[in-house]
């Protein structure tokens, strides 16, 4: 079996991911993570079966480094649970989430990604990721869960530090650690529940539980799951988008010239540059993958970000590495697969549909103004800073 | 490794027979496994599968496996001895080796969460309640399980259930269980009892729940209309109001593939009719709903999952 001893976590590889997936792709489907004494899974045939098989890749032993079976840590709800503990909170998630109960926040979240692209335009030569990528999530995300009031930016370091935490115990997660006491303060305090929005998503799972759907403090933990599952996994994934389009001229042209191609275009930007970039399983019976078996009661390292640059699946019609609206994505684990596949998903791709419809009508060019930077996490990728200059129609 | 879109786009699901075995007097269980051995779609318990069956008759009947066993599943019928129909098809006609196309799973049964839960099951009634009492016991739940039927030899399952919370009643040795008095003796306000058996039966326990005034009451919601046959699937056209395009989808193919064929650029993920991603609106004729999103799809008619939905009607307009 291949052998990495290299550290998927240190920051020379976080700082340039894709040279490091290419390199694990190549070693083979299942490769031994010495210094984590861990598997690894970068191709995207293995990655996507590991994901779909829910019975022997389990969740409940924590989807981060940390074996929780070991450290009698909490696991946290839905995400690191496998059934039956996984169906109750999911069903009442994929409910309140699901493209016919987001249809209300249409018009709204599209007003606001107006806005935002506007005062961009006025600038023209901006930080896409300070002007637009996260500033939208923070003004939609809170106030659809019915979470209102002030202070909502402390959300995005929140999040940053709950990604960082699936990752070992390095620098990273340290520094990011500095403040968080104070943030899952505010955070507790904007969830007590008679401070949720009646009408807000926050508001309908409160509702479920007081029809028996879930247990009433688990929907409290519910809430509090989305706003850290939703606010830097969509800042990330608009930054990947604005990235690609700045990047790709030709496909910002072709994109103008057809809207309808907006539909592909942030699951193709995802697919491109996932924001999540990986999570674990623990096995629970040995697995065979080609000639190698993993063992029972392991934990294995999925590298989503990788498998949806794998050539062996994504070929056509260009290299994996293009950002091409002429691709099918169907299919790219960046919202993962299976009963655990982003329940999120319609939130968003509402956050990006609203911020594509704006720069369609109102942005002529949008191109490159520096170099970017990015934003160093244990588990989620994505810049820091991303310059761009735009100019209206 | 395989492209894994291949094995989806609106094909029928073939199940191919793996084994028939007699598990009471007049039940025999059947196990399915998909023709090429991969994982078929999720369910959870008290879902059931639609079964296509070559005399034409379509019968729903409720999955009693392992979830933990993900290429199988598994279901008991009855044999009704009218000499016509479903089951004396199955008892008779099917046997291993044998590909029937199914529908679903989908769920109007599901297992809401409780402290304490109250099974109760009338005969073949017994085949959603196993997976439940799986789920319960996974839990870590208290639950108790009254179980009646005609004699022991009847019941299937029989043995698999032992135990203080277990009670049985086969008529011919004990009588009829009186509802009421054993509700009465084991109802709690956390208590969610979940029922199924025939119809008598059912409305007996529900009149038995709401008089001794504790617990929930659950039992299956049929759908008002039976699935099309869905042995072989028909050919029909597509309308895309948006593009003006109207298209033929053949048999073998599904709605996105047409549409996405003809240069109409539409965003799936799954493919499997489980995320939700390929939601298009209906704008007119009647949509066949495969997905495994809504457990009664009729109550949202104006939408569909094209990944894998067909039609039953020979046009079919969306808003694409
Ligand atoms: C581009 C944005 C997003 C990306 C890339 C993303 C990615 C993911 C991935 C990869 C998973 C699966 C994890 C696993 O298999 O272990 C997941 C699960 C989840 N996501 Fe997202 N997500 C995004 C946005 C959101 C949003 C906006 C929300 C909520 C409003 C959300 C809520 C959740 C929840 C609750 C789960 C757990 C689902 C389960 O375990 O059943 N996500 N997400
Ligand atoms: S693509 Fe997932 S439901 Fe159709």
């Amino acid at each position: 079996m291949p052998i990495c001893d290299d550290d998927p976590f240190a920051t020379d590889v976080l700082l340039d991911p894709h040279a490091f997936y290419s390199k694990v792709r190549e070693m083979g489907d299942v490769i031994w993570l010495s210094r984590y004494r861990a598997y690894m899974i970068g191709r995207y045939a293995p990655v996507r079966n590991a994901l779909e098989d829910w019975q022997r890749f389990s969740s409940s032993a924590g989807v981060g480094i940390e074996d929780f079976e070991t450290t009698g840590h909490d696991r946290s709800l839905t995400l690191e649970e496998d059934p039956p503990f996984h169906d109750a909170s999911r069903a009442v998630f994929s409910h309140v989430l699901s493209p016919r109960s987001l249809q209300k926040l249409r018009d709204s979240w599209f007003d606001t990604a107006d806005g935002l692209v506007q005062s961009a335009l006025h600038i023209g030569t901006v930080d896409a990721v300070a002007a637009l990528a996260q500033p939208l999530p923070v003004a939609v995300i809170p106030q659809a869960l019915g979470v209102g009031g002030s202070g909502q930016e402390c959300l995005i370091p929140y999040a940053d530090y709950m990604f960082n935490s699936f990752g070992p115990e390095n620098d990273l997660r340290r520094a990011s650690s500095v403040g968080q006491e104070d943030r899952a303060a505010w955070v507790t305090a904007q969830l007590e529940l008679n401070k949720l929005a009646e009408s807000g998503i926050g508001g309908d799972i409160w509702a479920a539980s007081q029809r028996g759907l879930v247990d009433p403090d688990d929907a409290h933990l519910m809430v509090r799951a989305l706003l850290a599952a939703g606010m830097d996994t969509t800042v990330h994934g608009l930054g990947s988008l604005l990235y690609a389009l700045a990047s790709h001229p030709r496909q910002w042209e072709a994109l103008r010239r057809d809207p309808a191609l907006a539909s592909v275009a942030f699951d193709e930007a995802i697919r491109w540059e996932s924001p999540v970039h990986r999570f674990f399983r623990k096995t629970r019976e040995p697995v065979r993958i080609g000639d190698v078996t993993i063992p029972a009661n392991v934990k294995v390292l999925l590298l989503f970000a990788s498998a949806n640059r794998d050539a062996r699946r994504w070929s056509e019609p260009s290299e994996p590495e293009a950002f091409d609206l002429a691709r099918n994505p169907a299919g790219h684990v960046a919202f993962g697969m299976g009963i655990h596949q982003c329940v999120g998903q319609h939130v968003a791709r509402l956050e990006a549909s609203a911020l594509l419809h704006a720069m369609v009508t109102r942005v002529r060019s949008i191109e490159m103004a520096g170099d970017v930077t990015r934003n160093l996490n244990n588990s989620v990728g994505g810049w820091a800073s991303i310059p761009i200059q735009i100019t209206g129609c | 490794m395989t492209d894994r879109r291949s094995t989806a786009g609106g094909q029928r699901r073939l199940l191919e027979v793996t084994d028939k075995s007699t598990i009471a007097t007049n039940v025999v269980s059947l196990t399915f496994r998909d023709v090429d051995g991969g994982r078929l779609p999720e369910w959870t318990p008290g879902s059931h599968i639609d079964l296509h069956l070559p005399n034409g008759a379509t019968r729903q009947y409720s999955l009693c496996g392992n979830r933990w066993k993900p290429g199988e599943y598994r279901i008991a019928v009855l044999k009704e001895g009218h000499g016509r129909g479903g089951s004396d098809f199955i008892h008779q006609h099917v046997n291993v080796g044998d590909r029937l196309a199914i529908g679903g799973p989908r769920n109007n049964f599901a297992i809401l969460p409780a402290q304490h839960y109250i099974f109760i099951a009338g005969g073949i009634g017994i085949t959603p309640i196993i997976p439940m009492i799986d789920h319960v016991r996974r839990l870590g739940a208290r639950w108790e399980l009254l179980y009646g039927g005609r004699t022991r030899e009847s019941m299937a399952f029989l043995n698999t259930l032992q135990g203080d919370n277990i009670t049985i009643f086969a008529k011919n040795e004990h009588g009829r269980m009186c509802l009421r008095r054993e509700l009465e003796k084991r109802s709690q306000d956390s208590t969610r009892v979940y029922c199924c058996g025939p119809a008598e039966m059912v409305s007996d326990a529900a009149a038995a729940v709401r008089s001794v005034g504790r617990a929930r009451f659950h039992s299956e919601h049929f759908s008002a209309k039976s699935p099309p046959n869905r042995l072989n699937d028909r050919e029909f056209d597509i309308h895309l109001a948006r593009s003006g395009k109207t298209l033929l989808v053949t048999a073998g193919s599904s709605i996105l593939d047409v549409a996405r064929g003809a240069g109409v650029v539409v965003l799936s993920s799954c493919e499997t009719g489980t995320c939700g991603t390929c939601e298009t609106g209906v704008l007119a004729g009647v949509p066949d709903h495969r997905d495994s999103i809504h457990d009664d799809p009729d109550a949202v008619s104006d939408i569909m999952y094209i990944c894998v939905s067909r039609s039953q009607s020979p046009h079919l307009t969306l808003d694409l």
